[in-house]
């Protein structure tokens, strides 16, 4: 939202697109990338579909509307505005994906450890007291919310 | 119309049993409570909250989903005016009038206005729900494969007309949901399609991760972007009810916000962000001083709260009497009536009265509870906003991994999410809408079976699609959106209402 209500800023000059042109290109590379994985499916005719019909229609669609993307990125004006967010981006990803790998084996409560301590490095991190308290409320709130509460199979400790 | 009061009668009747009470009651208070947090729109929190109701009742289930749904709907209303954060796309237009007047220390007047205009719109489409219901349903036994093909092209087209922006960009987030849509088994062939061999995709993505990563996990890093690692903080609140000039002001736009949320929640795909956007228009259009607008109009709260609420509403219409999920709560209440056995569609009206008419009356029951539950309580939501961003997101991000670990007890579903949340903030990083996505997500098997057996029954034959009056009329309905995306005065007009 606040991205669209950001990219309305007139334009000072007339700047070509590389945020469509990213756009497009992604697209494209999609709808590619399904067109070779549906190539074996078979698509068979209009009145008999067959499991390749309706993938390679809309990858069809989809490599057309990046194709218009880009072009529009190459010929229109628009915000240019590119950055990456590498600390929050990162950081949220590793911590869900952490939590993942260790519920199994290590358990909620520290695999919840896992999940805010790597996810806070994505703000700015707590100190360790606060830090504490919070991981002990998430914990505790879960454990009751979700193993006593809703009983899922859920291993708390490791 | 005798009808309409003995079904709302005996809906009644089931929506004030003791625990179905104490389900709305929960449902309610659970998504304000949780839709009041930044990051958590109604989609998420439904997606979160979905599995508690895996262990009541049906009814008891769905009216505590109902209730949720609009408890999370006020509560991120609530946000988009404190901190101009929208839980999601219908609350944007709230955002800029709400969250202006909040800044004048008139936060008060803004919240009680969002309050008493979803609430009246709520009442009355509650009714128009009950008298149009019915109706619909008898039209939806004449529906054959060409007509739904035909009401879902109206409905993507419409998810078009929602996002803001490119219309490209939006139809290729539609494309991209329709093709994640197939990932998994093929029914008719058993083909695997986009499977990669792992065991886990051979029943298909499920809606909760991708829902939950894209707007959960992308909104964190997003906020976390904008304010450098901050987060969002809130402004004082000075006065809490309007004054009667106040209300003078909002209620034509609480009338008129209702009438079009009501119309276009109907339509699948429009729904609350159609009826939102258009009212915010329309009240600019006949404001005698459209200046005002963006600085704080009154009308500009209620307009859009109103049509919100009612869009919200309505479309439960296509869900409950079509099986039609017009957006992606929907389709999450679909889900949630699945895996109680129930079949959405034309049939839930005579073999389950109870259940359907219940569902409905607790709407009424549900939003009369909201606004009692909310007036007295707006500052206690203000103290929880207060909660600063450094604690809030990393228990966003807890709950959001439980939510989704706890569908299948499986981490790869926690893995899943990961990767979209990561593909979420790409998308809004290239400017791209994931509301178009999900309905093209929700979509896509219904699109794909229903073509293959138009086609099918034609003999690959494309005039079946205008030779059938159900399936002509939708069509002329779908090609009249499409000529509205089309003229340019309609996107000047757009473009205006987002500028300001």
């Amino acid at each position: 939202m606040t991205n669209t209500l950001r990219s309305l800023r007139p334009a000072a000059s007339r700047l070509r697109s590389p945020q469509d042109l990213a756009a497009g290109l992604l697209l494209a590379a999609i709808a590619l990338c399904g067109l070779w994985l549906a190539r074996k499916w078979e698509a068979g005719s209009l009145a008999t579909m067959q499991a390749g019909f309706f993938p390679r229609l809309v990858c069809y669609l989809l490599l057309a509307s990046g194709l218009a993307t880009m072009l529009r990125g190459l010929t229109a004006d628009a915000p240019s505005a590119l950055g990456w967010a590498w600390r929050p981006s990162v950081a949220i990803t590793v911590a869900v994906v952490a939590f993942a790998a260790l519920l199994d084996k290590l358990g909620l409560v520290l695999a919840i450890l896992a999940l805010i301590g790597i996810g806070g490095l994505a703000g700015r991190p707590l100190r360790p007291g606060p830090f504490t308290a919070l991981w002990a409320t998430l914990a505790s709130a879960c454990v009751a919310i979700f193993s006593w509460g809703l009983g899922l199979p859920l291993q708390i400790w490791p | 119309m005798i009808d309409v009061f003995a079904n709302l009668w005996l809906g009644l009747g089931v929506s004030v049993e003791p625990m179905n009470l104490v389900y709305c009651f929960l449902g309610v208070l659970i998504g304000t409570l949780i839709g009041v947090l930044p990051g958590l729109g109604p989609t998420a929190t439904v997606a979160l909250l979905l599995p508690i109701t895996f262990y009541l009742p049906p009814v008891g289930a769905l009216i505590m989903l109902a209730g949720i749904f609009y408890g999370a709907q006020y509560g991120g209303s609530t946000t988009a005016i404190l901190v101009k954060l929208p839980g999601e796309s219908s609350s944007v237009m709230t955002c800029l009038d709400g969250n202006a007047m909040a800044r004048q220390g008139r936060g008060g007047v803004a919240l009680a206005t969002a309050a008493l205009a979803s609430l009246f719109a709520g009442v009355v489409t509650t009714l128009v729900i009950a008298v149009a219901g019915p109706p619909l349903a008898g039209v939806a036994l004449a529906f054959g494969p060409s007509e739904y093909v035909a009401l879902m092209l109206v409905g993507l087209i419409g998810a078009v007309i929602l996002a803001h922006g490119s219309v490209v960009k939006a139809v290729a987030m539609i494309l991209i949901g329709l093709l994640l849509s197939m990932v998994g088994t093929d029914v008719n062939s058993g083909q695997m399609r986009f499977t990669f061999d792992i065991p886990q995709l051979y029943d298909g993505l499920d809606f909760v991760p991708l829902a939950m990563g894209l707007f959960g996990l992308a909104d964190i890093i997003i906020n976390l972007e904008e304010t450098e690692g901050r987060g969002i903080e809130p402004s004082p609140i000075h006065r809490l009810w309007p004054s009667w000039a106040d209300f003078k002001e909002a209620w034509p736009a609480a009338v008129r916000g209702t009438a079009l949320g009501a119309f276009l929640g109907i339509l699948p795909g429009g729904g609350a962000t159609l009826s939102a956007f258009s009212s915010y228009a329309l009240e600019k259009k006949v404001a005698r001083d459209p200046a005002a607008f963006g600085k704080g109009a009154i009308q500009g709260v209620a307009g859009p709260e109103a049509a919100n609420n009612a869009g919200a509403q309505a479309s439960f219409i296509p869900m409950l009497s079509l099986g039609i999920p017009s957006n992606a709560v929907m389709a999450l209440m679909i889900g949630a009536m699945m895996i109680h056995g129930i079949t959405p569609g034309p049939q839930i009206m005579t073999k389950q009265p109870d259940l359907f008419w219940g569902m409905i009356a607790s709407m009424l029951v549900g939003n009369v509870m909201l606004v009692v539950l909310n007036l007295p309580l707006i500052g206690i939501w203000v103290r929880l906003l207060r909660v600063p961003y450094a604690y809030l997101f990393p228990a966003i991000l807890v709950f959001c991994c439980i939510g989704t670990y706890s569908l299948r007890n499986d981490v790869f579903d926690v893995v899943m999410m990961a990767g979209f949340g990561l593909f979420g903030y790409v998308l809004k990083k290239l400017d791209c809408e994931p509301a178009p996505l999900l309905l093209g997500f929700v979509l896509g098997p219904l699109l794909e079976e229903n073509l293959s057996r138009a086609m099918l029954l034609s003999h690959g034959d494309l005039t079946i699609f205008v030779s059938r009056p159900i399936s002509a009329g939708l069509m002329a309905v779908a090609a009249g959106l499409l000529a509205l995306i089309l003229l340019p005065a309609f996107r000047r007009q757009r473009e205006v209402a987002f500028k300001e």
